[in-house]
């Protein structure tokens, strides 16, 4: 199991250390799937979701030296690749825990009770929205209607969606998702 | 004549110009319709949605739909109404809801004043703020000498972004995030690349990008006296506002002349001023006392006097100015005798300057909005970017018209921009770039061709054979026939090329080519970016092999009892070791100028002279256009202008006097005539705005006494608040000098120039073209020396730089903060042919002159060629050569 980063015990979400002036180098298989994806499109620039994308599935998010060594492999500008990343919610331009919690906060769970949950959320985990807990283990980040409303209230995580929510199920929920972060690294 | 087409506004029948947008046609009818996100020269984006209108479908549909003017095209029987309650609403609650998010600091934003948000507010209807929400709040960036950038003050309206990079092709900016947190900037701090960023300033319709070196003298608009002026920092000519108080220059906004420069300056222009406000100018006359070893200082009298005395002794020969106005250099050289008068220009650069004038008459020479109609184009010798940078954005809008006509096709008009975007992609109109070297337009063209002098020559007699006889494909190199063909093809073909990169005979090439071109097809047309700003009108005075280096040779054989320099600082051509001694042959040297250049501290007698911000006069930019520049503020100190300092010599007095001069002298010149016909009305104007309360506290910052104001004796134009006032005087047909500034009644900012647009198209302030009469004599002269295609040594080639290369326009902080250092550039296959590494010294010799450039190695320079800044190209001549590259010691 790879060292974690030290947390900061004081202040949750905050990391202690993004680099800024580091020089990266793409992985051989990051390399392979950004140029797969350059493939299927005119320009250059059209597959900037896509790489973005790939960086942030093999390194977690999207660093500055990241960025920058995407932009030279691209040839698109470092401005306009961080244009669409800072556009899309999804890609993260600062570090996320090992788990990014996506509860909705959409008008419809909302409705059926979603603030509770939201609330819940943060009092458990002890960090606010945006932010990351100390020990990395999650992000909370909440996003408007994720398109189940029939099963509001709703969040996202790990690639699953968990419906119908209340107060009493965040715990398990919190712990099943913790457990199955510990098995990814 | 346009097609018109019938629009009701509110009732109203208008008569409007087919094919515009809806909003446009508003403004032209001088109805105050709000907007943001339109822009004239970059279409609609609809993002702002300030200009919504009702819309009926026809005169039975009461209940009509909200549409965004600027969107919208204009059809005849069109009925629409602005004064709709639902509209008025809408447009009030966009502008309250962009408000909610703008900080009320106008009493410190530097835009206040002269704001487009503060008008749009007011003319929308939005008085009061209601909103008692926290804003959200940016963190600024650090972009440079030429840009503040305060981002809460931001609006969202993308203006900035589509100029940037859409406009400009700059990709290091951009717009980040998302809503509420939209950001626009660059991805880190650092100054903006783009050479035509500082129009972000007039851009921007909100105080987030403002002019930093006016925030050190920061005055508000309504306290700045302004004058029309032409830029004076390179050949193209573009029209300026130079705005002044208490006698310092304070800042130049863009003066839209609808053939030149239309809505944008480039950065040297706009930044490149200082030196009227510098601690380097000239005072007072001084004269040198030998004996006491001192300087004395004398009256205007005395200094004259003593210039008249020197020269009835005779023996004078005189140095003329390209960056003085024609009036300066026509006075000096009737003074002088054209067999006297020496052009401040190099031999090669006259050499180039005949050949154009020339020529000039049977070419079709080309404004920039013509370029911009082009369809295909050849940039030949020199990146334009930096030798005439606002060429370059015409070339660059140029690369578009094919995109725009293939979303023609799908009944996309011009100002839809996104939409031609879309379907544009990068379809682009044939654009060559022929040079040494990577140029800023390399992105755009459809070919760069890297390629040293001699070959860029056989090059372009190739294309020239082709022309004639297109079938000659096979003898031809595949760039050759590609440029041929798309050439012929074009409907409005253009060649583009400059004398700066001091060839003539690829300019020869150039001209034939053209006039093949021009006989084919009568759409086609030439530009020449030529040295300076007023090089042309050297040109058109002086005599073939009367420039500098023949006055060398004239100093080696004779040294002249006399040597009057106006202007020119002889010691950017020559270097010390040749000039210290010549000079000290000349009894008396006479320097006039605004600075204290290496000339004038050699001079016996120095006269300060005006600068352009403190004269009128009159300037012949590259495609022989003569434009009138208006002094911004009376001259102070003991300045004059070169025509009053050589008035009696020249029994010239006044600037019509020598104008009238020119006229009868040179026939090229004739056409000024008209100029001297039309001055004059009964109106006076007034440079300073119109001020209702505290109307003459502009100067109580100094001095409470109110002092009259200086007089102006050389124009209609008046140095206070007393005229006409700006605002009016565009609507009076009787006024042959342009606006004194753009005013609108309810617009205080420069937007209020886009109520003025349809004026502005048909005025004829927009300068006088001296070569428009064709005549048909042949040129001549212009065989192609075989020599000079078959050179395969190493060549020595001039590397311009935008802020590095104008005299003037270097004394300004900003602009001397971008100059990058002096390196002898190459690529790395020579650099490894001349056993020199990165930063090692290569030395050159030329000119009796030598010197040592570190060696700078670059990726897109041909072989076989060595690049050295212009500064340092031009001591060391044409003929310089590389002496030894220098292992260093390790
Ligand atoms: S910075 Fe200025 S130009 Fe750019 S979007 Fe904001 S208000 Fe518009
Ligand atoms: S392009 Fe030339 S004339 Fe125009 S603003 Fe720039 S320096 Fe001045
Ligand atoms: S509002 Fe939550 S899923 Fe639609
Ligand atoms: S000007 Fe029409 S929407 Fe902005």
């Amino acid at each position: 199991m790879p060292e974690l980063i030290q947390p900061n015990k004081n202040k949750p979400g905050q990391h202690p250390i993004i680099p800024t002036n580091e020089t990266v180098e793409l992985s051989e298989s990051e390399i392979k799937q950004i140029n797969d994806a350059l493939h299927h499109v005119p320009f250059a620039s059209g597959a900037s979701i896509d790489a973005l994308k790939i960086i942030q599935q093999h390194r977690g998010w999207v660093s500055d030296a990241c960025l920058k060594a995407l932009s030279d492999h691209m040839k698109v500008s470092t401005a306009d690749l961080d244009a669409v990343a800072t556009f899309y919610n999804l890609i993260f331009r600062q570090p996320v825990g090992k788990v990014v919690l996506h509860p909705c906060d959409g008008i419809s769970c909302d409705l059926m009770g979603g603030k509770k949950i939201r609330k819940c959320l943060s009092k458990k985990l002890g960090i606010g929205n945006g932010q990351t807990t100390a020990d990395d283990q999650f992000t909370l980040i909440p996003l408007p209607c994720l398109g189940a409303c029939d099963k509001a209230p709703v969040m996202i995580a790990s690639e699953k969606l968990f419906e119908l929510m209340d107060e009493n199920s965040v715990a398990n929920i919190l712990k099943d998702l913790s457990s199955k972060a510990g098995d990814k690294s | 004549m346009t097609d018109k087409v019938t629009i009701h506004i509110d009732g109203v029948a208008h008569e409007v110009q087919a094919g515009i947008n809806l909003l446009q046609a508003c403004l032209n009818l001088q109805i105050d319709m709000p907007y943001f996100c339109w822009h004239p020269a970059m279409g609609s984006a609809g993002s702002c949605r300030q200009c919504a209108v009702m819309h009926y479908q026809n005169a039975e549909d009461t209940r009509g739909r909200l549409v965004m003017s600027c969107m919208t095209p204009v059809m005849d029987g069109m009925i629409v109404s602005m004064a709709n309650e639902k509209a008025v609403g809408f447009r009030a609650t966009a502008i309250e809801a962009i408000m909610t998010n703008h900080p009320h600091d106008c009493p410190v934003c530097e835009e206040g004043g002269d704001c487009h948000l503060q008008d749009m507010t007011l003319i929308s209807g939005h008085i009061k703020r209601q909103y008692p929400g926290t804003k959200r709040t940016h963190l600024n960036q650090q972009l440079g000498p030429f840009l503040n950038h305060e981002m809460n003050r931001c609006i969202g309206c993308y203006r900035c972004v589509r100029f940037y990079k859409d406009y400009c092709g700059g990709d290091d900016f951009n717009v980040f995030s998302s809503r509420n947190r939209i950001y626009f900037g660059r991805a880190e701090s650092g100054t903006l690349e783009n050479e035509f960023a500082g129009n972000l300033a007039e851009v921007c319709p909100t105080g987030v990008f403002t002019d930093k070196p006016f925030s050190l003298k920061f005055s508000r608009k309504w306290d700045l006296a302004t004058s029309p002026t032409v830029c004076t920092n390179c050949s193209v000519g573009c029209n300026t506002y130079t705005a002044e108080r208490g006698g310092v220059l304070r800042k130049i906004n863009n003066r839209h002349n609808a053939d030149v420069n239309a809505h944008f300056l480039c950065d040297r222009g706009r930044y490149g001023y200082e030196h009227v406000n510098h601690n380097d100018r000239l005072e007072k006359p001084w004269k040198r006392n030998n004996e006491q070893q001192k300087v004395e200082v004398l009256n205007a009298s005395s200094a004259a006097k003593q210039v008249t005395d020197w020269f009835s002794q005779g023996d004078t020969v005189a140095v003329g100015s390209a960056r003085s106005a024609l009036e300066n250099n026509a006075a000096l050289l009737k003074l002088a005798g054209k067999g006297n008068f020496y052009a401040g220009v190099t031999d090669v650069e006259l050499e180039q300057l005949n050949l154009l004038t020339q020529a000039a008459h049977n070419l079709s020479l080309l404004s920039l909005t013509n370029i911009e109609k082009c369809d295909a184009l050849l940039m030949v010798g020199e990146d334009v970017t930096h030798t005439a940078p606002r060429l370059a954005l015409a070339i660059r809008q140029m690369t578009r018209n094919a995109g725009l006509d293939k979303a023609a096709k799908f009944g996309i008009k011009p100002w839809q921009d996104e939409a031609v975007r879309n379907i544009a992609q990068d379809t682009r109109s044939p654009f060559y770039a022929l040079n040494t070297h990577a140029t800023r337009l390399a992105d755009v063209a459809k070919q760069n061709i890297y390629l040293p002098p001699a070959r860029q020559l056989s090059l372009l007699l190739e294309v020239e054979a082709l022309l004639s006889f297109p079938d000659d494909k096979d003898i031809a190199s595949k760039e050759a026939v590609a440029i041929a063909e798309d050439l012929l093809a074009a409907k409005k073909p253009a060649l583009v090329t400059g004398t700066n990169g001091a060839n003539p005979q690829i300019l020869a090439a150039c001209i034939r080519i053209s006039t093949l071109l021009a006989q084919k097809n009568e759409n086609s047309g030439f530009y020449c970016a030529t040295g300076q700003a007023n090089t042309m009108a050297l040109g058109i005075l002086s005599d073939s092999n009367q420039g500098l280096d023949a006055l060398i040779k004239r100093l080696e054989d004779k040294a002249p009892k006399t040597l009057i320099v106006m202007e020119t600082d002889l010691y950017r051509y020559f270097s010390d070791d040749v000039l210290d001694t010549l000079l000290d042959k000349v009894t008396n040297i006479v320097v006039l100028d605004q600075l204290l250049t290496r000339t004038a501290q050699m001079a016996d007698l120095v006269l300060p002279t005006t600068s352009y911000a403190e004269s009128h006069g009159c300037w012949i930019n590259a495609e022989g256009r003569l434009q009138q520049s208006f002094a911004t503020m009376a001259a102070i100190k003991a300045r004059l202008p070169a025509v009053q300092w050589l008035q009696s010599l020249s029994g010239c007095h006044t600037n019509e006097q020598v104008l009238a001069w020119c006229a009868q002298t040179y026939s090229e010149l004739a056409p000024v005539q008209q100029l001297l016909e039309t001055s004059g009305s009964d109106f006076v104007i007034a440079r300073q705005p119109l001020r209702s309360t505290g109307r003459t506290a502009i100067n109580a910052g100094i001095d409470v006494k109110e002092y009259p104001p200086a007089q102006d004796l050389g124009s209609q134009l008046e140095f206070s608040m007393e005229g006409v006032p700006a605002f009016r005087q565009h609507q009076l047909k009787e006024f042959t000098s342009p606006p004194t500034g753009v005013w609108s009644p309810k617009w205080n900012s420069s937007q209020g120039i886009n109520k003025q647009l349809e004026s502005n198209d048909s005025s004829n302030n927009n300068g006088i073209l001296l070569f428009a009469n064709k005549t048909t004599d042949a040129s001549s002269n212009l065989e192609t020396d075989k020599s000079a295609i078959s050179s395969d040594g190493l060549s020595i080639c001039p590397n311009h730089h935008i802020y590095a290369d104008d005299e003037l326009a270097t004394y300004s902080t900003s602009i001397q903060q971008l100059i990058p250092t002096a390196t002898a550039t190459m690529c790395q296959a020579q650099a490894d042919s001349l056993g020199v590494k990165n930063g090692e010294p290569v030395a050159f010799k030329g000119k009796g002159h030598s010197l040592e450039l570190p060696c700078a190695i670059m990726p897109d320079v041909c072989e076989g060629v060595v690049l050295v800044p212009m500064q340092q190209f031009r001591q060391l001549g044409n003929k310089a050569t590389l002496t030894t590259a220098v292992r260093s010691a390790s």
